[in-house]
């Protein structure tokens, strides 16, 4: 036998047949985690920001979505309208995919509207490792809106000067 | 000595404890590098699975005192300070200002983030998802044509439920 010969063993297993074998092994699995993630680096400094979103039991997720009112609703429709164009097992999983997205982008949603809560926004300010604030919650929240407020007054200012300053402009 | 008074151990002790407190904490706020992390949950009524979101700033430390080296971020604060800096101590100010632009940076990534998804599902960029997640065999065509369709009937779907919600609100006795 040579040195570089393959066993007998890789004959019977290459590596495509490995990876398809590993593949099933996971989604075989029901608690195995589905995530999105994302990453903004900022141009101004050595800091930037991450988003995970993170669907745990993602395969639970899959065999139990259509047992939720709503979902089993909406799918009979969409299997009523589009049923008869397309294999119904496919069909099925396209609409599992756009509820997962749905899903995904509400989880996101409900962390925009946590975080921009008084509570929430007060526990950060106060925090030592954070910012350590002093003030009281409604001075904070008296002093946010009015920074809001200044900034977002001086950004449509800009915006309608850019615009009157695009207006002048000959043609 | 009584029998609950505190020993000079006792608040040896505790004055220590306090110390390692503070301690710690410097030795955190020194860290410029440490991660900012907020994780919310979701969980369905049955509880059998559940959606993470996390929420991460890395270097910190590094953000909050690079901030103002932003030209616009240096712009605005000189403009707020001057605005409301009689009112306020000038440094509780400026953590205000700078828990603003955080939590404005926090918001506008997870508004990004929810972007992203959203250009995704437009131009068919979960195909992908499909075939490895849901071993899919639809071509990427049908998948595209299908995924829209089901977008356009939820959309309508939502549309004309809440428009009967306002409906209803509307027609309630004031």
């Amino acid at each position: 036998m040579g040195l570089f010969s393959k066993s007998n063993k890789d004959e019977n297993e290459t590596d495509l047949d490995k990876v398809m074998r590993d593949l099933e092994k996971i989604k075989k699995d029901k608690n195995r985690d589905y995530t999105h993630n994302f990453q903004f680096k900022s141009l101004y400094g050595d800091y930037g920001f991450e988003i995970n979103v993170t669907v745990s039991h993602f395969g639970v997720f899959l065999d139990t979505i259509l047992s939720e009112p709503g979902i089993q609703e909406l799918w009979n429709d969409i299997r009523e309208k589009f049923g008869k164009d397309v294999d119904e097992q496919e069909l099925l999983k396209v609409f599992k995919l756009y509820v997962l997205i749905i899903r995904l982008l509400s989880a996101l949603s409900e962390t925009q509207k946590m975080i921009q809560s008084y509570s929430w926004i007060y526990d950060r300010y106060n925090d030592p490792t954070l910012f350590d604030g002093k003030l009281d919650k409604v001075r904070l929240i008296e002093l946010l809106e009015k920074i809001v407020k200044y900034l977002a007054a001086k950004s449509a200012k800009n915006t309608d000067e850019k615009t009157d300053q695009k207006g002048e402009q000959p043609k | 000595m009584g029998l609950f008074s505190r020993s000079n151990k006792d608040k040896d002790k505790k004055d220590t404890d306090s110390n390692k407190v503070t301690i710690d904490l410097e030795k955190i706020k020194k860290n410029k590098n440490r991660d900012y992390t907020y994780s919310f949950i979701y969980e369905p009524p049955n509880k059998k699975w559940s959606i993470h979101t996390y929420v991460t700033i890395h270097n910190f430390g590094v953000f909050i005192d690079d901030m103002l080296s932003d030209p616009s971020f240096r712009e605005d604060w000189n403009t707020i300070k001057e605005r409301f800096g009689k009112d306020v101590d000038e440094q509780e100010l400026l953590k205000v200002f700078k828990f603003y632009v955080f939590n404005s940076y926090l918001l506008g990534s997870l508004y990004e983030a929810m972007n992203s998804i959203r250009s995704n599902l437009k131009s068919s960029g979960d195909y992908s998802t499909y075939i490895m997640e849901f071993d899919g065999k639809l071509d990427e065509l049908t998948f595209k044509y299908l995924l829209t369709k089901i977008g356009e009937y939820y959309d309508e779907k939502f549309a004309k439920k809440y428009g009967q919600n306002k409906e209803q609100k509307g027609e309630q006795p004031k």
